[in-house]
C-alpha cells in the first residue's frame, strides 16, 4: 500500500474512495463499475452499510456536501462492558432493557444522524438509537440478552464515529430536572401574567365606562386569585430565597422582590375585600414572569457551559490499558483503576491516572498541566500525572491516584474555589429593580394617603394610574433585552459569552493577562520556516511519518506554503528501516537514500556537518524562538527546518490595541522563562511584562495579586483555568480539534485573538445601551409618576403610555451594534 | 355580567389546558433537544420492503432541499 500524506491527497484529483470520498492513490487499478476503497476499513464499512440496505447514507451525505468519516482504529471497546462503567453510566429500564448515553465524535450533518439512528436495523439487539445533534450525544437502548454495549460500540466505531463517556448519569439527570422545573415555572408565570394583564385592562376601562360593582368585584377577585397563584407557584423561588436570606442574616436582592410581591398581593386583596377599585396584581404577575425569564436565560447558559465542562474530563483519557500479572493488556474504564496497578500508555496518548514511571525513561508532553510546549525527559520513578502525553514511545506507570485524587482533578477543584471567591457582581438591573419596586409601592401608598385627604373620590383612579404608569415592564425589560440581543450578536461573531454579568465586568480598562502556549502562540508544533533543498524536506517528511513525536508530526504534515509545494512528490515516498533516537532525531531509508532528521547533536552522530550557511540560518531560527532541525541525505546536510510553536499573527495587534486603550498587558506562561520573555518581545511587550515558569497556582496568585482591575485572563489549557476563574473575566481560546474547557466566561470559537478586542468593544457598547435604556425607562417613570400623583393623567392614558416605554426600550436594544470580528469567523460547536 | 361569568371562566379553562399541555411537553423532555427533530423529520425513510423498523414518524419526504 502506498502511503499518501493528507495534503497530497487533497491536491490530487480523480475518482475517490467509495466510502470516505478521499482521492485514491494515483494509478490504482480500476475495475469497471466496481467501487474502489482507500483502505480495508472503508471497504468493510461500505459493504456493511449496503448489506443492511443503508446505501442511502451516501446519497444523504453527498446532498449535505460532506464525506463519510474514515473508520477509526480498531479498539475492543471492552471498557464499555466493564462493571464499573455499567454501574455509573448504564440505566436498567423497567422491561430489562438497558440505556446509556454516550458522546459521539464525528457527527457532521443530517446523514450522520440518519445513519446512527438506523442502528437498530444494522445491529441485532439494539432497540433504539436517538441522536442529540446539539450536544453530540447518542442515547442507545439495547437488549442485554442479545448484545452488549461493547459490541454496539464496535459497530459504531467501524462506521467511523468515536465514542466517549459523558459525565455521570446522576448529575446529568439533575441538570435536566432543574431545566424542566424552570421551564414549567416560566410557562405558568407567563400564562398567569398574560391573563391577569387582560383582566387588568378591563378594570382600567372601568374607570371611564360604567361597570357595575358585582362585575368589578368578580374581575378583581379573579386577578387576586391568579396573582396569588403566580406568587405561590412560580414566585415561590423568590419567597424561599428571601426567607433563607432573612433566616441566615445575609441580605439578598430577592428580599425586596419578595417584599414587593407580597405587598402587591396583600394590597390588592385588601382593596378587593374593601370593595374599592384597586389592583396591583398585574404588576405582581408581570414582575414574577420577567424576573423568571431573566434567570432562566442565565440558567440555560450555565447548563450549556456545564455540558462543555464535561470535555475537561476528555482531556484525561477515560479508558486505560491495564497490564495484568501475566502480561496481558486489557482496556478498562479509568474509573476502575486501583492504586498499585500497572498501566500502559501508548505513544501519543495521555496517562489516564497519576502514577510513577516504571519505564527506564520517557519523553512526555506536559502542556495540559504546565503549559510547557516542549516534551520533557522523565526518568524511572518520576511522577507522571494524568493528562500527560507520552510523545516518542509507550511508557508504563504504577497507578498512585485516579479520578478525583489526580493532579488534574485538584486543578479543577482549584478552579471551583477560585470562582467561589470571586466577588459576585450584583447585576445593575437587579440592584435597581428591587429598590425600584419597593419605591413604587411606597409612592403609590403615599399618593393614596395624600389623595384620601385631598379628594377621596378620585383617590382610586390616581393610585391606579400611578401603578400602571410605573409598571416595571420597561425597567425589567431594558437590561435583559439588551443583554440577550448583544449576547446573540456576539455568538454570531464566534464569541460565546456565558453570562450577562461578563459584559458588565468588561466595561472599563484594567489588566489583560495572556497565557503563552496555545494563546499567544498556536499551541502546536509547526514548521514555521525552512531553508535548503525542497526534495530533501520531502524526504524528511516521509521519514517522520513513522513517528508520533510532536516535532515529527509537524515535519510530516509540512505545509505547501513553506516550500511552495516543491517537496510534495518526495513526501509521498515510503520510508523503510526507520529508527528513532528519542530526543534527538530519526533516520530511515527512502529510495536508497539514507535520510537523517534531527538536532545538531544528531547530525554529528550520523557524521553530517552543517555548512556555515546552514549554521547561520539555524542561529536566526533560534532567535525567533524556533528549534532548528537539520535534514541530512546520504551524510550531507541538505536542509534546515525551523520547528516551533509559532506566535499567532494577530497577537502583536492585540497587544498594541489594548495598550493604546490604557490596559496593562502581561504574559504569564508555564513555559521556560527565557522562552516566555522571547515571545513577549516578539509581540511587543515591554521587558518585565512577561513571566515564565508559572505553575497553575502561580498563575492564580498572579491574577489575584493584580492591582488594576478588572483582570481579563486569556488562556487555553487546564493550567490556566484557576487563573481564568479568579480573573474578573476568563477567556478561553478554542482551536481546531483541541478540546476546550468551557469553564471560561467567554469562549472564542473563531480562534482569533482579534476577537478579544471585539469583545471589549462590544461590551462597552452594550453597557452604554443598557444605561441609555435605563435612563429612558427611569425618565419615563419619573415623569409618569409625577403626572399620576398630581392627578393629571387618567388610568387609561397611563395604560396607553405603558407599552410605549416598553417599545422604546425594545427598539433601542435591538439596534445594538454588532461585535465585529475583523475576519470571518466560523462558529464551531 | 352573566355573559362574563361564563366567558371568563371558559377562557381561563382554555388557558389552563394550554398550560397543562405545556407542562406535559416540558416534563416529557420535548424542549430538551431543539436541534435534532427538525432534521430528523427531513430524513424520513422510504417504506422498506424487508423487515426491520419501518419509517419513524410519517412526515412528508423532504430530502430534496
Amino acid at each position: 500500500m502506498t502511503v499518501i500524506a493528507p495534503h497530497a491527497l487533497d491536491a490530487a484529483s480523480g475518482c475517490g474512495c467509495a466510502h470516505c470520498g478521499l482521492p485514491m492513490p494515483g494509478g490504482a487499478p480500476r475495475a469497471e463499475g466496481a467501487p474502489l476503497f482507500c483502505c480495508a476499513g472503508c471497504d468493510a464499512a461500505w459493504h456493511a452499510l449496503h448489506a443492511c440496505g443503508l446505501g442511502r447514507y451516501y446519497e444523504l451525505q453527498r446532498a449535505a456536501g460532506q464525506r463519510a468519516n474514515r473508520p477509526g482504529e480498531r479498539s475492543s471497546h471492552a471498557w464499555l462492558d466493564h462493571a464499573e462503567f455499567t454501574s455509573r453510566h448504564v440505566a436498567v429500564l423497567g422491561d430489562g432493557r438497558r440505556r446509556a448515553e454516550l458522546r459521539v465524535d464525528g457527527i457532521k450533518c443530517g446523514a450522520c444522524l440518519w445513519l446512527l439512528e438506523a442502528l437498530p436495523r444494522v445491529e441485532p439487539g439494539v432497540l433504539s438509537s436517538r441522536v442529540d445533534l446539539g450536544r453530540s450525544a447518542i442515547v442507545l437502548e439495547w437488549d442485554p440478552s442479545a448484545t452488549s454495549l461493547g459490541t454496539v460500540a464496535r459497530r459504531i466505531a467501524s462506521l467511523g464515529y468515536g465514542l466517549r463517556p459523558l459525565g455521570s448519569r446522576a448529575s446529568r439527570e439533575e441538570w435536566r430536572r432543574q431545566d424542566r422545573r424552570w421551564l414549567v415555572d416560566l410557562g405558568v408565570a407567563g400564562a398567569i401574567a398574560g391573563n391577569v394583564m387582560a383582566i387588568a385592562f378591563a378594570l382600567y376601562g372601568a374607570q371611564f365606562a360604567w361597570m357595575d360593582v358585582a362585575t368589578r368585584q368578580f374581575l378583581q377577585w379573579l386577578s387576586v386569585g391568579l396573582g396569588a397563584l403566580a406568587v405561590a407557584w412560580p414566585g415561590r423561588i423568590y419567597l424561599r430565597n428571601a426567607w433563607d436570606a432573612i433566616r441566615t442574616g445575609t441580605p439578598h436582592m430577592d428580599v425586596p422582590i419578595a417584599l414587593a410581591l407580597l405587598a402587591g398581593l396583600i394590597g390588592g386583596a385588601a382593596m378587593t375585600v374593601a370593595e374599592r377599585p384597586g389592583v396591583y396584581l398585574e404588576s405582581v404577575a408581570m414582575l414574577v414572569f420577567l424576573l423568571l425569564a431573566g434567570r432562566f436565560v442565565q440558567f440555560r447558559q450555565q447548563r450549556r457551559a456545564r455540558h462543555e465542562l464535561e470535555l475537561i474530563c476528555a482531556l484525561v483519557p477515560q479508558t486505560a490499558w491495564l497490564v495484568g500479572h501475566d502480561g496481558t493488556v486489557t482496556e478498562v474504564p479509568a474509573e476502575a483503576l486501583e492504586p498499585g496497578q500497572l498501566v500502559r500508555v501508548p505513544a501519543g496518548e495521555a496517562a489516564p491516572a497519576d502514577g510513577t514511571l516504571v519505564t527506564e525513561s520517557a519523553r512526555v508532553d506536559m502542556q495540559l498541566l504546565t503549559g510547557e510546549s516542549r516534551p520533557v525527559l522523565v526518568r524511572n520513578g518520576a511522577a507522571v500525572h494524568a493528562g500527560v502525553r507520552a510523545t516518542d514511545s509507550p511508557l508504563e506507570l504504577v497507578v498512585t491516584a485516579r479520578g478525583e485524587d489526580t493532579r488534574a482533578a485538584a486543578i479543577a477543584r482549584l478552579v471551583d474555589e477560585a470562582s467561589a471567591r470571586r466577588p459576585p457582581v450584583v447585576e445593575f438591573a437587579n440592584r435597581i429593580a428591587g429598590k425600584f419596586t419597593v419605591a413604587v409601592i411606597a409612592l403609590a401608598a403615599f399618593t393614596g394617603i395624600a389623595w384620601w385627604f385631598i379628594d377621596p373620590v378620585r383617590m382610586p383612579g390616581v393610585v391606579i394610574a400611578m401603578l400602571v404608569v410605573t409598571c416595571p415592564c420597561a425597567l425589567g425589560l431594558a437590561t435583559p433585552l439588551t443583554m440577550v440581543a448583544s449576547l446573540g450578536k456576539a455568538a454570531r461573531a464566534g464569541i460565546l459569552v456565558r453570562g450577562a454579568d461578563v459584559l458588565e465586568r468588561l466595561s472599563c480598562s484594567g489588566t489583560l493577562v495572556l497565557d503563552k502556549t496555545g494563546t499567544v502562540t498556536e499551541g502546536t508544533m509547526r514548521v514555521a520556516c525552512s531553508a535548503g533543498d525542497p526534495h530533501a524536506i520531502g524526504l524528511a517528511a516521509s521519514v517522520e511519518r513513522a513517528s508520533v513525536h510532536p516535532v515529527a508530526r509537524a515535519i510530516a504534515s509540512i505545509r505547501g506554503g513553506v516550500t511552495d509545494g516543491q517537496h510534495e512528490a518526495a513526501a509521498c515516498l515510503r520510508a523503510s528501516g526507520v529508527t528513532e533516537v528519542p530526543g534527538r532525531g530519526i533516520r530511515g531509508l527512502v529510495e536508497d537514500a539514507t535520510v537523517a532528521v534531527g538536532t545538531r547533536a544528531f547530525m554529528a552522530e550520523v557524521g553530517a556537518r552543517p555548512n556555515p550557511w546552514f549554521e547561520a540560518t539555524a542561529a536566526r531560527m533560534e532567535q525567533g524562538a524556533l528549534s532548528p532541525t537539520f535534514v541530512a541525505v546520504d551524510g550531507r546536510v541538505r536542509a534546515v527546518l525551523g520547528v516551533g510553536d509559532p506566535v499567532r499573527p494577530d497577537a502583536s495587534d492585540l497587544v498594541r490595541d489594548f495598550a493604546s486603550r490604557g490596559w496593562d498587558v502581561r504574559l504569564c506562561s508555564g513555559d521556560l522563562p527565557s522562552l516566555a520573555s522571547r515571545v513577549g518581545r516578539t509581540i511587543g511587550l515591554p521587558e518585565g511584562a512577561s513571566r515564565g515558569g508559572c505553575s497553575p497556582e502561580d498563575k492564580l496568585a498572579f491574577v489575584r495579586g493584580v492591582v488594576r482591575r478588572p483582570v481579563i485572563m486569556v488562556g487555553d489549557g487546564l493550567n490556566d483555568l484557576p487563573a481564568m476563574a479568579a480573573a474578573d473575566v476568563g477567556i478561553a481560546v478554542r482551536q481546531g480539534a483541541q478540546a476546550t474547557i468551557d469553564r471560561a466566561d467567554v469562549t472564542l470559537a473563531g480562534g482569533g485573538l482579534a476577537q478579544v478586542a471585539a469583545l471589549v468593544d462590544g461590551a462597552a457598547r452594550t453597557m452604554r445601551t443598557v444605561r441609555v435604556n435605563f435612563a429612558i425607562s427611569i425618565a419615563y417613570n419619573v415623569v409618569g409618576a409625577a403626572l399620576a400623583a398630581t392627578g393629571t393623567i387618567s388610568p387609561l392614558i397611563a395604560a396607553i403610555m405603558m407599552p410605549l416605554s416598553g417599545l422604546t426600550v425594545t427598539a433601542v436594544a435591538l439596534r445594538m451594534p454588532r461585535f465585529d470580528a475583523p475576519r470571518g469567523s466560523e462558529v464551531a460547536r | 355580567m352573566t355573559l362574563l361569568t361564563i366567558a371568563i371562566p371558559v377562557a381561563l379553562a382554555v388557558a389552563a389546558a394550554a398550560v397543562a399541555a405545556f407542562i406535559w411537553a416540558a416534563r416529557t423532555d420535548q424542549y430538551e433537544d431543539l436541534d435534532t427533530p427538525p432534521r430528523r423529520m427531513l430524513l424520513d425513510d422510504p417504506p422498506l420492503t424487508g423487515g426491520g423498523v419501518a419509517s419513524r414518524g410519517d412526515g412528508a419526504r423532504g430530502e430534496d432541499r
